[in-house]
């Protein structure tokens, strides 16, 4: 690429930054995004650093009054994200968790209000299963469409639309089948008792913030979801030796550097492909099932984004379980910390803007992971 | 004669995954007015990118119109300045879904475009140069090999050029076709056009071209006036076997212990086999072969006679038209069976024991992941059930490591940290120690092996070859490098356009008939 008088030179890098220096270079680009998001807020009259630090009604006080409140949220964001990074990292870009997500959402609903009698500790596992195995369905076209059809987008293209349905799918039963009487809004029943995932039940009064950290809306499905999180390392990423555990954890890792030479040795890429998808949309399916029976207990017209929110999570977290949990804890910090920019009289779309800007910086930093840039007088 | 055209120290330089390929390295030529002039050289030698610096900037390097210092930096300045091009690749170079009128319209200056005016001038240009009737509204795409080629050809005479510029025009047209051509291209030539001409066939370039020069591995070698040489030959033969040692090169090699050995059982049979290449076109044409233990089966041939295709329908990489590939062996309980692997999964393939080191270096080797991740690529399933063997597999890589002598801080270094000659080494290492089933032998198919690498490397992987062969593997060895295939191999398969013309043993393969044979000579004819 040449400007005016110089060249631009990109060239890929032919050793990769791993460990703590990969840690290092994602801090640092999360901090640029946050600079720039601060430059916006300075546009607006408003003191970034009053914001972040250091007023009464700073993002960090109420990120920290609000912990219990962050650990809801992290709850789908972890699920949902260590569930991208399987086919992140076989180069299939799963889009649609959102809709996944609320496959999932739908399974639980629809399994409470079928089997209402059955005692919790079967009725909850079957939500739970239900869940995965409606939110694999609905991955499963990718699948079709990317292993089988000529086009090589078609994991993005497909897994995106495929929100759609699921999403007016979900509207309509909250607004005709399933919608409860005896509300006017377009909600549906709140889940029978047996359905509802208990929270923890622990108060904690912090003096330093005069604030009692109430966890019972923290319900016990983060236990859960941080078991598949350390199960998934295990078995799919961790290395021993420079080697994973599983043949199909080398297999993805294979194919997402290059199928060519996969599919060489007798690699099925479809195999790889159709296993990760399955993994993928089933733990969004149960992220879906614990947000209704742990936290919403009743379907309303929206979801909550998060299954958009988890590919930033899972790209800022290196597509790594472990570093999945910090950046899941991050993004559900900010969303708690949204707050604060509410009080501060601006829109509530700056919200948005906050983490688009931090996807942007992430996604980037992606980018000088593999490439180095250098200048040259031409 | 005038010099029109003058290229002095052209480089031009590719950027791989790490690695540079100078593919014109100080490259001088000159085209005088009114001449034919060819430029020979195998696949990879840079005749194309030669000319192409013609209608972009090279890296360095001046180039001369007539005496005067000129900057084409692109196909426009160039057209401006009466350079014209037929190019190779066709799918490329014409619109495909564009009718043949819509094409050439592409070249045309101006403002107001006229589509019919053009059609009206294609159908006189195609009478005035008798390159037959095309219809100008046709759609590329319905067009025959032959018919785009001439379409092609049409498209850089259109525009009256001065100097023509025809990069492999022949590849797809008939013999009368070329007869016709090259009677164009010589009243061309009396009207005082210049015209660069790339070619495979050694014969075009001694009976129609005036001067011929030779290029190997982006350098030029040598530049010849036909009509001198022609004094000095005997017969059109040695001045084809000329040309042909200046292309291939007669490279100092070490000695190579070849053994003498038996040739063992059967264990791999092609049996008329039939392959179209990506363009639909059939280019494996009923090849027929056998592969024994204990031998080296080497297949000649200038790359692009369908050597690659026949790699790929071998193993299911490329659908299989008709004909078959069967494995013959014996299972554990000693019967004797054959195996036919038309159809079957590449994995299923892979599973009797076939090794594969393909040329393109990409089919083979995950430059992002560790030495050690490449190294297992074959062997990661042997153990059973979901898990991975972890300690079996680190000590064997890091014997293989030691072994082939690749050099390298850690077996966790990426393979994008390696050179190419150890990168090389990697593939075959893997590769030669792939174990077969038991009661088996291996069977390696090798396509250029060595291509690219320095001499070191070179030696090492044809030295390990020859191992194999005394350990009882099978091999195939495709090579466009003759002097290899001479070396190694125990018979040679010489192919062209996708057919066998003939199978020698290594006592009867010389130099001068299996080149014969490249260009297309029968065994019979090539003995005579």
């Amino acid at each position: 690429m040449k400007i005016a008088n110089y060249e631009l030179i990109f060239q890929k890098r032919t050793f990769s930054i791993t460990g703590f220096r990969a840690i290092a270079y994602r801090i640092l680009f999360v901090i640029f995004g946050l600079m720039t998001v601060g430059f916006i807020f300075l546009l607006n009259g408003i003191n970034p650093l009053d914001l972040f630090f250091l007023s009464n009604r700073s993002m960090l006080r109420i990120i920290l009054i609000l912990l219990p409140h962050t650990f809801v949220s992290f709850i789908p964001l972890l699920c949902i994200a260590i569930g991208l990074a399987i086919p992140f990292k076989a180069r299939i870009d799963n889009i649609g968790a959102e809709g996944q997500f609320i496959m999932g959402m739908l399974a639980a609903t629809w399994t409470a209000m079928e089997f209402p009698d059955l005692p919790s500790i079967v009725l909850i596992p079957l939500m739970f299963l239900n869940g995965f195995i409606l939110g694999a369905i609905w991955a499963l076209p990718v699948v079709f469409f990317r292993a089988k059809g000529g086009f090589q987008g078609a994991d993005v293209v497909v897994s995106f639309l495929m929100v759609f349905p699921a999403l007016y799918l979900m509207q309509y039963l909250v607004s005709g089948p399933w919608r409860d009487p005896a509300t006017g809004f377009a909600f549906s029943k709140i889940l029978p008792e047996s359905a509802q995932i208990p929270g923890i039940p622990i108060e904690i009064y912090v003096p330093f913030l005069d604030a009692t950290w109430n966890f019972d809306p923290v319900h016990i499905s983060i236990f859960l979801v941080l078991i598949i999180a350390l199960v998934t390392y295990y078995y799919l990423f961790r290395t021993e030796e420079g080697i994973p555990k599983t043949k199909i954890g080398y297999e993805i890792n294979v194919t997402g550097k290059n199928p060519l030479a996969g599919r060489m040795a007798g690699i099925s890429f479809f195999k790889v492909i159709l296993i990760s998808m399955i993994i993928s949309g089933g733990l969004a399916g149960i992220a879906g099932v614990a947000e209704i029976a742990g936290n919403k207990l009743r379907l309303t017209v929206n979801s909550a984004g998060y299954g958009f929110t988890a590919i930033v999570v899972a790209y800022l977290g290196g597509l790594n379980p472990i570093g999945i949990i910090f950046s899941a804890l991050f993004f559900a910090a900010l969303i708690s910390g949204g707050t604060a920019i509410n009080l501060t009289g601006l829109p509530v779309s700056a919200l948005d803007m906050f983490s688009g800007i931090i996807l942007f910086y992430v996604l980037l930093s992606e980018f000088f992971f593999r490439y180095t840039i250098k200048w040259r007088r031409s | 004669m005038e010099t029109v055209l003058e290229m002095q120290n052209v480089c031009k330089t590719f950027y791989g995954d790490g690695v540079e390929i100078h593919a014109n390295d100080n490259v001088n030529f000159s085209l005088k007015q009114g001449e034919i002039h060819a430029l020979l050289g195998e696949n990879g030698a840079g005749k194309s990118t030669l000319v192409n610096n013609l209608f972009r900037r090279p890296d360095s390097g001046t180039i001369l119109l007539r005496g005067k210092e000129v900057e084409l930096s692109n196909p426009i300045a160039a057209l401006r300045h009466g350079l014209a091009i037929a190019r190779q690749d066709l799918s490329k170079s014409l619109i495909e879904r564009h009718t043949v009128a819509e094409n050439i319209l592409s070249i045309s200056e101006g403002f107001f475009l006229s589509l019919s005016r053009i059609e009206r001038e294609i159908t006189s240009a195609l009478n005035k140069y008798e390159l037959g009737d095309i219809d100008p509204k046709t759609k590329i795409w319905k067009l025959s090999g032959g018919e785009k080629q001439r379409v092609e050809i049409l498209k850089a005479l259109i525009t009256d050029p001065e100097i023509i510029i025809l990069d492999e025009p022949t590849s797809m047209l008939t013999p009368p076709e070329i007869v016709n051509l090259f009677r164009l291209l010589n009243s061309l030539r009396s009207q005082g056009k210049s015209i660069i001409i790339i070619t495979h066939h050694l014969e075009e370039a001694i009976n129609y071209c005036d001067r011929i020069t030779v290029m190997r591995h982006g350098e030029v070698v040598a530049t010849l006036e036909t009509e001198k040489e022609k004094n000095a030959w005997a017969s059109e033969e040695e001045g084809i076997r000329h040309l042909a040692t200046l292309m291939v090169g007669k490279e100092v090699l070490y000695e190579l212990a070849r053994k003498k050995m038996e040739p063992g059982k059967l264990t791999a049979e092609i049996q008329g086999l039939f392959a179209t290449n990506d363009m639909g076109d059939t280019v494996v044409n009923g090849v027929s072969l056998q592969l024994k233990e204990n031998q080296i089966l080497g297949i000649a041939g200038i790359s692009g006679n369908g050597q690659q295709e026949l790699v790929e329908a071998m193993l299911h990489w490329r659908k299989v038209d008709s004909g078959k590939v069967l494995i013959h062996g014996k299972k554990i309980d000693d019967v004797s069976i054959v195996q036919d692997i038309t159809g079957k999964s590449i994995r299923e393939i892979r599973d009797l024991g076939i090794a594969y080191i393909p040329e393109d270096r990409r089919k083979a080797l995950i430059l992002d992941l560790s030495i050690r991740e490449n190294l297992i690529l074959n062997s990661y399933r042997k153990s059973g059930g979901l898990f991975i063997d972890q300690k079996s597999i680190v000590n064997v890589t890091e014997e293989l490591i030691s072994i082939f002598k690749i050099k390298t801080p850690s077996a966790l270094s990426s393979v994008r940290s390696l050179s190419g000659g150890n990168r090389q080494k990697v593939v075959v290492a893997r590769e030669t120690t792939l174990a077969p089933p038991e009661g088996r032998k291996l069977i390696l198919i090798a396509e250029n092996p060595t291509f690219g690498l320095d001499v070191g490397t070179t030696q090492f992987v044809r030295e390990e070859l020859l191992r194999l062969r005394e350990e009882g593997a099978a091999i195939m060895l495709i090579s466009s490098d003759l002097t290899e295939v001479l070396a190694l191999s125990d018979r040679i398969a010489v192919m062209y356009k996708g057919k066998i013309m003939g199978i020698l043993n290594s006592q009867e393969a010389t130099r001068e008939k299996v080149g014969l044979m490249m260009g297309g000579s029968t065994l019979q004819e090539a003995i005579e």
